[in-house]
């Protein structure tokens, strides 16, 4: 038996790298993308090729642009370009990390309260109110002086802050197609909870997903520069653009580019993941890839 | 059958050369031409796709999703609405005419009591007092009580609604009401009392009445014209008699042929006899001059039943203690292998229920269910494998019951795997051709998904992805009510030909002409018990209950 032509086309590989594709060639898309490369390039790039030592003091602090110091110096002296070259990696690193975790807690937790006894998401329900309930900075402020500070710290403090998010919203757009009768006809036959989650829940929910995950991340990385700002941050002197806007903002009339490039940057990076992402999910529910007519 | 509209009536309504294109300029509908005259009832009919809702919507100078009115003039009130601007079009829409949607409940606000929505209507007039909505719900036959107006819409039920959202329609006394498949989704008897309603209205001469259906025989009761669309453009129009007694165009007579009635359902055949889905067939409308119109014949009752499923004493009640509603009530069947059994009811009579029941998809409170011999467990995570196998469900809407993400193919192969773990890939991919081919789904078809395919083919692979399983009993909960008419004939003679290989179906519907053509035996459910059982003929036409009486009375013929 010959299988028919639109059977044996594997759909998956060609419809990923033609949804890339068509997100690429739509403006907004493009633009998100442009943005998002340019701050990873200036993470991941910059530790290489930054001209000083974050510690080393090249001038006298808040001085100018010069020859020397590319942006001027901060408050301490030292090159704002080395100290803004090595602040991405950590802080986009943290920030990621913690989305992820977050989604991997919130995400199936969301997932299996959807699917299963009504019990558990009461329960749920409750917990996550009251969790809501705090402001992000004070689960931030409470866990951080208990365990103290350091990059794992505050990643696992924002995931803690974001999962309760990430469950609300996974749980009511999981809700929605779980209430659906093919749902019902996966597990009347026996299927796996893990097969049920993956091929209707995850399948039909991904785009709203991918959408949230950007905006968390974007709050992750503005969650996290508060925290450095409030000197919650990883310990000086490693430098991170929150605690570059903290440190400098008491120079910011002499020497505005020990701030400004730090809240610019930061600044790209959440407008470009929103545009990117927001592409991308329009760009799903629109079927324009997988054969929409 | 009403009087034909005399000729003194006042033309309410002048629709000419009437275009709505697509933003890409892709003609919806062209050329379209209607009359209207005061007190008389047009149905604009047609399947779903012909362009009855975009006619519906273009004659208030609405369009839909960035499509837009490009030619022709709709006269009302003297003035072209198309050609008027958005706030002037406003001033008209309500006063002049107003239009009805399909789906109450989506029409009333649910945060607001009935009282405040009338009221908002009337505004339109300055008679918003209380006295006004009390006698805008007597005008739709509804208690004028103020207790009435102070319910929300969730507290009515569907025709209720219904007459509700029709009391919004007529609070400015407009000259033209556009009803768009007001009756579609209420059960027989209630879509009676709103076909009743809106002929009352007519002949008081209130307004007249656009009535967009694809009902062709619940229209023959309502009409006094019909126009009949397909592809975007009206084919024939002329009175009820003229239309639906001698319809001139071959899509018209496969339309009116194939509507089910009491006496069952006719199915679209081409030269050979094979069903044509008229949906799917994209030929020339030339090309079926060259289709038959063909009866399916009664069936008898099975010979020497042997019961493969016994239902004894089965009781379903929702919730518990004091607020706790019984649905189903001491309910015995017996469905015997190669039997088809109906089970018919009103919305709300509990069958779809009975259906899950068996399925293990609701708990039952009292009673047992005894499969080949063997007890069944009440869930279906407690039965045997083999037991889950043997019976398998198809729902009614295959947008639901479909994932929009899976292709035909992958539904129906994940089905094998679920119960074949350890079959091959190149054996899974055949097991799949051979269900397909088994529901004359083209094997083309299969790598598409859900929103690619027509309503008639989505529930084939529906269909298909519960027969690859190689059930003894398939329980279709009426599957055919959200199909066009010639579609459902397609599909109704696809069941009986898998009934005909032996397959026990439990067939659960509204629909006497369907269940006329397919099953051996009928059960008639009321309130969650059963009044009649009995072979297909006896229950239809000498029913013994004055509830089965009343369902056969309430459906609606054809009548020309």
């Amino acid at each position: 038996m010959t299988l028919s032509p639109a059977v044996e086309a594997s759909p998956s590989p060609k419809g990923a790298r033609s949804l890339v594709w068509t997100v690429l060639r739509q403006p907004q898309g493009a633009v998100g993308a442009l943005m998002l490369a340019l701050v990873a390039v200036v993470a991941l790039i910059g530790p290489l090729v930054a001209p000083h030592d974050i510690r080393t003091v090249v001038g006298i602090p808040l001085a100018h642009p010069s020859h020397a110091a590319r942006l001027g110096t901060d408050v301490l002296g030292r090159d704002v370009l080395s100290r803004v070259l090595n602040g991405g990696l950590t802080l986009l690193a943290v920030a990621i990390s913690a989305t992820l975790l977050a989604y991997l807690v919130g995400a199936c937790w969301g997932m299996a309260v959807s699917l299963r006894s009504s019990a558990l998401d009461v329960v749920s329900i409750g917990v996550v109110d009251v969790l809501l309930s705090l402001p992000p900075l004070v689960i931030g402020l409470v866990l951080l002086a208990g365990a103290g500070s350091g990059n794992v710290t505050i990643a696992l403090a924002l995931a803690v802050i974001q999962a309760p998010r990430v469950f609300r919203i996974v749980r009511a757009a999981s809700r929605e197609v779980a209430a659906q009768d093919f749902v019902e006809a996966a597990t009347a036959r026996g299927d796996s909870m893990w097969s049920v989650v993956r091929r209707d829940i995850l399948a039909n929910i991904w785009t709203p997903m991918l959408t949230d995950f950007g905006l968390r991340v974007t709050s992750s990385v503005i969650l996290f520069s508060s925290l450095s700002f409030l000197g919650l941050g990883a310990p000086p002197p490693s430098p991170d653009w929150g605690q570059m806007i903290s440190e400098n903002q008491i120079g910011i009339v002499t020497q505005p580019w020990g701030v400004v490039v730090p809240v610019v940057l930061i600044a790209v990076l959440s407008v470009g993941t929103n545009l990117l992402t927001d592409t991308f999910s329009r760009t799903m529910n629109n079927g324009a890839v997988g054969g929409g007519r | 059958m009403a009087p034909e509209p005399g000729s003194s009536s006042a033309t309410v309504m002048d629709v000419r050369a009437l275009e709505v294109v697509t933003r890409t300029g892709r003609p919806i509908i062209e050329d379209v031409a209607l009359t209207l005259r005061r007190g008389e009832v047009l149905a604009v009919v047609g399947e779903s796709g012909s362009g009855k809702t975009t006619t519906a919507l273009a004659l208030l100078g609405a369009t839909r999703g960035g499509a837009r009115i490009s030619r022709g003039q709709v006269d009302i009130g003297g003035r072209d609405i198309a050609a008027l601007r958005e706030a002037q079009q406003r001033a008209l829409r309500g006063r002049v005419i107003s239009y009805v949607p399909q789906d109450p409940s989506t029409q009333l606000n649910p945060a607001h009591r009935i009282g405040r929505q009338l009221g908002e209507a009337l505004a339109l007039v300055d008679r918003d007092d209380e006295a006004s909505q009390q006698e805008l719900l007597t005008r739709v036959n509804l208690p004028g009580e103020a207790a009435f107006l102070r319910r929300y819409p969730f507290e009515l039920s569907g025709g209720q609604q219904q007459r509700v959202a029709i009391a919004m329609a007529l609070a400015a006394s407009p000259e033209i009401i556009v009803l768009d498949e007001p009756t579609t989704g209420l059960d027989v008897t209630t879509q009676q009392r709103i076909i009743q309603l809106v002929r009352e209205l007519a002949d008081a001469g209130e307004a007249g009445f656009v009535y967009i259906s694809h009902d062709l025989a619940l229209v023959s009761e309502v009409a006094d014209r019909v126009a009949v669309m397909f592809r975007g453009k009206v084919i024939e129009t002329g009175t009820v008699r003229e239309v639906l007694g001698a319809p001139k165009h071959p899509f018209t007579r496969i339309l009116a042929a194939s509507a089910p009635g009491p006496h069952g359902v006719n199915i679209v055949a081409n030269e050979v006899g094979e069903a044509v889905d008229v949906e799917a067939s994209d030929g020339p409308a030339e090309a079926w001059t060259a289709l038959r119109v063909e009866a399916l014949p009664p069936r008898m009752p099975v010979a020497d039943p042997v019961g493969v499923l016994e239902v004894r004493g089965l009781a379903v009640s929702y919730a518990r203690g004091r607020r706790a509603r019984n649905v189903l009530a001491d309910v015995n069947l017996t469905i015997a292998a190669r039997e088809c059994v109906g089970l018919v009811g009103e919305s709300g009579s509990g069958k779809s229920t009975l259906g899950r029941t068996i399925a293990g998809l609701v708990a039952p409170t009292a009673g047992s269910l005894t499969w080949a011999g063997h007890e069944l467990a009440a869930q279906v995570r407690r039965r045997q494998r083999e037991q889950v196998r043997g019976i398998q469900l198809v729902y009614q809407n295959p947008d639901r019951s479909l994932n929009p993400r899976e292709t035909g193919f992958e539904a129906i192969a994940r089905a094998v795997r679920s119960f074949d773990p350890k079959v091959g890939a190149a054996a899974r991919t055949d097991r799949v051709h051979a269900a397909a081919d088994r529901v004359r789904l083209p094997r083309h078809l299969l790598g598409r998904r859900p929103t690619e395919l027509s309503g008639g083919e989505k529930q084939r692979v529906a269909i298909a992805r519960a027969l690859v399983a190689l059930p003894e009993l398939l329980i279709c909960d009426e599957v055919t009510s959200a199909l066009d008419v010639s579609t459902q004939a397609t599909i109704i003679q696809l069941l009986r030909e898998l009934s005909d290989e032996g397959l026990a179906i439990l067939y659960i519907t509204h629909d006497l002409g369907a269940v006329r053509s397919l099953a051996h035996r009928i059960a008639v459910l009321n309130q969650g018990e059963i009044c009649e059982v009995g072979p297909c003929e006896d229950v239809l036409d000498r029913p013994q209950d004055p509830y089965t009486a009343e369902l056969i009375a309430s459906t609606p013929l054809m009548r020309v």
